[in-house]
């Protein structure tokens, strides 16, 4: 049994038109399930045990990135398989597997092609893309083997499980290796920064267990939404995720 | 690790394109690094350096370790010694001090090299590495 979780924001008058259309495109394709809506009583992990309890086979997350990553986040456990319906037209998770916006991602959960993906975890929090460090740390301990010091001021600093073309590099980050990519870029001048350019020689270093290591606090960004401070270690989870990705997917 | 897609090499070292790992010029990494897969070094390393598949120095790159990959090419500056199982070339830039072991080697002129030069038909571990898989052998 398939059941959506629809974002809060959905309730909107602008979006009722577009959740016309998908509801209206779900039925032809014989996709119809259990709904439930976020709202002030309802939020996304009481609705994921809800689903749980009705023994869905799949969760779909219907909303923005944001919503996947507190879906996946308020899972129990990873038997479940996951669909995501991306309503932005510029959703990162979208692009990165191959999920196209609104009612076109109807079709890739219709073809139900299933991807055992890996899931990183920082401190208590799941994701699926990565994890920006928002300042340098002063070490990054890998596999608990090594050590990367960065030896400019001012570099960026990115551990990756999925990732499109890592900075600079000529190839994507595949969450299917069982590895994390851990990336450094010296931050590129305000003129590349404008045009888009990539960053210029990037390090890129694959390990399984990434340790930042600072002796001030570092503000990290997990999946493009949710701010953690750190330093901590950044690691693989046992367990993947079973999760329906697209053609057009990149990795 | 990295899906490939089609580009130019900008750095002049072979293979960046399928590369696992890439430590750039602005990054120093110390301790025991092991890889799987074709490896870059542009930047510093010190400790150990393996890989189970090709590795490139780049002109920049300062190695101050022993080195062990399945084909290795050279430009820049080793402090330690080499063990490759397949073919080593030593670009006219390169600034080695230490003993080589390889199987095929080639060495353009130009090159600095200070150490004993072993060619043998076949290559065995460096001694420390291969004292590691003796222990994972007897742990099995």
């Amino acid at each position: 049994m398939h059941y959506y979780i629809y974002d809060s924001f959905l309730k909107a008058k602008k979006y009722q038109r577009m959740m016309g259309r998908i509801e209206a495109r779900l039925t032809e394709l014989g996709m119809k399930g259990k709904v439930a809506r976020i709202s002030l009583l309802r939020n996304i992990r009481d609705a994921v045990r809800e689903a749980a309890r009705s023994d869905a086979t799949t969760i779909i997350a219907v909303g923005s990135d944001e919503t996947l990553s507190e879906v996946l986040n308020a899972l129990p456990d990873f038997s479940t398989v996951l669909g995501f319906i991306p309503i932005p037209p510029d959703s990162y998770f979208g692009d990165l597997l191959g999920i196209p916006p609104q009612e076109f991602a109807c079709d890739i959960l219709a073809n139900r092609i299933i991807h055992q993906l890996d899931v990183g975890q920082v401190g208590e929090r799941y994701f699926l893309s990565g994890v920006e460090l928002q300042k340098q740390p002063d070490e990054i301990e890998c596999d608990h083997a090594f050590r990367i010091r960065p030896m400019r001021n001012y570099q960026n600093v990115f551990v990756y499980n999925m990732a499109p073309a890592a900075l600079g590099s000529r190839g994507t980050v595949s969450p299917c290796d069982g590895r994390l990519a851990a990336v450094v870029t010296d931050q590129p001048p305000f003129w590349r920064q404008i045009f888009g350019l990539e960053p210029k020689n990037p390090s890129i270093i694959s390990a399984r267990h990434v340790s930042i290591k600072d002796a001030g606090t570092i503000p990290m960004r997990v999946d493009h939404g949710i701010i953690l401070r750190g330093p901590t270690a950044i690691m693989l989870t046992a367990k993947k995720i079973k999760m329906i990705v697209g053609k057009e997917r990149q990795f | 690790m990295f899906k490939t897609q089609t580009g130019g090499d900008t750095t002049g070292v072979q293979g960046r394109e399928n590369a696992e790992t890439i430590i750039g010029p602005s990054v120093k990494v110390e301790g025991d690094f092991s890889g799987e897969g074709n490896v870059i070094v542009e930047g510093v390393v010190m400790g150990s350096l393996t890989t189970q598949q090709n590795l490139s120095v780049a002109e920049t790159a300062k190695i101050t370790a022993d080195v062990e990959a399945q084909n290795a090419f050279i430009a820049g500056e080793i402090n330690g010694n080499l063990t490759i199982h397949e073919k080593l070339d030593i670009a006219a830039t390169a600034r080695v001090h230490g003993d080589i072991q390889a199987k095929i080697l080639s060495i353009t002129p130009g090159a600095i090299l200070n150490g004993r030069c072993s060619v043998v038909a076949e290559v065995k571990s460096h001694p420390k590495h291969a004292k590691e898989e003796l222990v994972l052998e007897l742990k099995k």
